[in-house]
């Protein structure tokens, strides 16, 4: 008998967590035009990535707090969940998006893997989806969907325009490229080196170090006689970098080309003077004086206590995009053909200039500029010194 | 003990049934939380099989996991759907691997076991980083469909998709219960307790533990076979360290040695976590308090804890 019973405690127990859960989302979707429009908010909250997901949060917010979280005369609601940077709990989240909180939009998103493992299930149930970051090429090419848009990037974009530059503008001819061993430090050395080797220039040496390395002199020590070196790091490994390769002595050597996560906003702080000097490109500058600009990094400093960065920009033209979406189609989230065509066709001056999908791929076009970091006024900032308009993520196919 | 076997059907059929029924009960998000536990559960039994029975804390079972998992999902990408086909080699491939890697990891034990597990987990997650011709390097593999079983059913259907989990869920089960009680699962708990008594009776111990670690590997084949057919897509994140910690985890809290405590300790933690991380990105600060709340009230898990309980009320009878 007591055995029974107690069977029977373990039996409740387990029954009783999954009662836990079965009452989830049990909401019933009625499109009624006086709900709020849901717009769920998947980036990394935990993990390695944080800040990233922070500025990409902030951006959206101040966006949303400019117009007051309405879009076409409907309230805008926005659901923010931790991807922490893994696949499968990004794909968990997404169903937890769609299926219990039933959004209508879903945003954000700054792992390429993440972008990828619930890249089916977001197609799959028709859902809506901005790209905030994520940069693997492939999310708006070959598994590009009507339903996918990217506003940030597609690695490669803004590298390719800065492998023509260096070559015609700085008249380097030898190069030495090193990134991180991963996917992207690969597709965006691979657009740099298509376009510098395109106009004549001639790859040295690829290093790809593992993402993460504290100690980078192994690798420093390595690089042949060239006339400059290309890198891609971001985050952490930026920081670590730039130091390191002024300590070695290259910094008044080898002149050092990157991409514009190398000199972020958030890791010049950290670089201090041995990021002076540093080429770079990217779609943004926080320096950029456009009054778009101007208004969106006072707003932003005002609000955050910090400057903006690429991420917060992405961000921030995120919440925009779907604003301007929602209003386009009259706020009718539910006719799903009419609400992609207006995304699709929105058009805005943003931040970071022009603003526009490519109609094709529906990946972003924008101008990339070449950026110089300088000291002004004791404090490091990435100068304009060249535009690159319209660059569309077109560069492969003339491979 | 024989009151125990045949009771313990009894109450395992009831369970089956309430899974069985709760699909229709579930809302869409709880029925892929659901499977998910399934999956899971299937996983965290087979490292029981290890951890619980055998004495041996393993810290490479998400490896055996993450390949019958890619298994599948290149296959997939090579255009071969056979469901069957899929399976047998999801499980074989593992199993493989485990006869392999068992000669080399069982030559130690205790701590350094443990080590050299985990070494060896690395070096295959550090494999499937890199290997990007076949493996999509860190950005995985996707696209993978749901299993053709040839049944007039269509397994893209959350549903249909449980009650196949469900159907090898159970079966793995009863094999494992089956495997535990047979005269050689009692020789492997036997090592656990004792491995130079069982020596001494005239076992083989070694050979004990490496049937057990190749069983345990081919069974954690399965549940990643299933749980790629459930998410459609793998990286290199399953294979690594931190996803055989949480299985570890999961063992720990459902209790090391009930078996069936494992998969309430999948359940624990999958809809914990997935409860508190969409309420606070604090959630792991609240994760450790019950996992420590777990370690200080209920040593030997939730399972664990309530067949010592009862016990305890036995004997003061």
């Amino acid at each position: 008998m007591r055995k029974r019973r107690y069977l029977a405690k373990i039996g409740i127990l387990f029954l009783s967590v999954l009662l836990v859960f079965s009452g989830i989302g049990c909401g019933t979707q009625v499109d009624n035009s006086k709900d709020p429009i849901k717009v769920g908010l998947l980036v990394p909250y935990t993990g390695v990535f944080t800040s990233n997901g922070v500025d990409i949060t902030r951006g959206v917010e101040l966006y949303l707090n400019e117009v007051g979280y309405k879009a076409g005369g409907r309230d805008i609601k926005l659901i923010k969940e931790d991807s922490q940077m893994d696949g499968q709990v990004g794909l968990q989240k997404t169903r937890r998006l769609v299926e219990s909180e039933k959004i209508n939009i879903l945003a954000g998103v700054v792992s390429s893997t993440v972008a990828y493992a619930i890249r089916d299930y977001v197609v799959a149930n028709k859902v809506p989806f901005i790209i905030s970051n994520a940069g693997a090429c492939d999310l708006t090419r070959e598994k590009g969907s009507e339903y996918i848009f990217r506003v940030s990037f597609s690695n490669g974009q803004y590298e390719y325009p800065e492998g023509n530059y260096v070559y015609n503008k700085l008249n380097v001819r030898k190069v030495v490229v090193m990134a991180p061993d991963y996917a992207a430090g690969h597709e965006k050395a691979d657009g740099f080196m298509a376009g510098f080797k395109a106009q004549g220039g001639q790859i040295v040496q690829e290093i790809y170090p593992k993402l993460g390395t504290t100690d980078y002199g192994p690798y420093l020590t390595q690089i042949k006689n060239a006339d400059a070196v290309w890198v891609h790091f971001s985050a952490a490994d930026s920081i670590k970098f730039v130091k390191q390769y002024a300590e070695y002595g290259l910094k008044n050597k080898l002149p050092l080309l990157s991409s514009g996560d190398l000199v972020d906003e958030s890791s010049l702080l950290g670089q201090g003077d041995s990021a002076i000097g540093i080429i770079s490109a990217l779609h943004y500058s926080a320096a950029l004086t456009n009054p778009e600009n101007q208004k969106f990094v006072k707003d932003y400093t005002a609000k955050y206590g910090e400057g903006p960065n690429m991420f917060a920009e992405q961000g921030y033209v995120t919440a925009k995009v779907i604003v301007k979406g929602i209003e386009a189609a009259g706020g009718k989230v539910s006719d799903s053909k009419l609400l992609l065509d207006s995304i699709r066709k929105v058009q805005f001056d943003a931040p970071r200039g022009p603003f526009k999908f490519d109609a094709k791929t529906q990946n972003v076009i924008f101008n990339t500029y070449i950026r110089k970091t300088e000291k002004i006024n004791g404090k490091l900032v990435n100068t304009v010194v060249e535009t690159i308009p319209n660059t569309a993520d077109d560069w492969y196919k003339g491979k | 003990m024989h009151r125990m076997l045949t009771k313990y059907p009894i109450w395992g059929g009831l369970l089956l049934l309430a899974l069985f029924i709760l699909p229709l009960l579930l809302s869409p998000y709880g029925l892929s939380l659901l499977t998910q536990v399934l999956i899971f559960g299937l996983f965290a039994m087979s490292l029981d099989l290890l951890m619980g029975y055998t004495g041996l804390v393993s810290f490479n079972h998400a490896t055996y996991f993450g390949v019958g998992a890619y298994t599948v999902a290149i296959l997939a990408g090579l255009g071969l759907n056979n469901f069957w086909l899929s399976l047998v080699l999801g499980i074989s491939i593992p199993v493989l691997l485990a006869l392999l890697l068992g000669l080399l990891v069982l030559r130690s034990s205790g701590p350094y076991f443990l080590m050299i597990t985990l070494a060896f987990g690395q070096m295959i997650f550090a494999l499937a980083w890199r290997w990007r011709t076949i493996t999509g390097g860190d950005d995985g593999l996707a696209g993978i469909p749901r299993p053709d079983l040839g049944l007039p059913m269509s397994m893209w259907k959350a549903q249909n998709f449980y009650y196949l989990v469900l159907v090898f869920f159970a079966f793995a089960c009863l094999i494992l219960w089956k495997f535990i009680h047979s005269r050689l699962g009692k020789a492997i708990v036997g090592v656990r307790e004792s491995e130079t008594r069982m020596q001494a009776l005239g076992h083989n111990t070694w050979g004990l533990k490496y049937l057990s670690y190749i069983v345990a590997g081919g069974f954690a084949g399965l549940a990643g076979v299933f749980y790629v057919y459930f998410n459609g897509f793998i990286s290199p994140q399953e294979l690594n360290w931190t996803m055989s910690g949480q299985v570890i985890l999961m063992v720990i809290i459902g209790g090391a040695g009930t078996l069936f405590g494992p998969v309430v300790g999948a359940g624990m933690i999958i809809i914990l976590q997935n409860l508190i991380s969409s309420h606070t990105e604090r959630w792991p600060i609240s994760m450790g308090i019950i996992f420590i709340l777990c370690v200080m009230y209920l040593r030997d898990g939730v399972v664990g804890s309530a067949l010592k309980l009862r016990k305890k009320g036995r004997g003061n009878l």
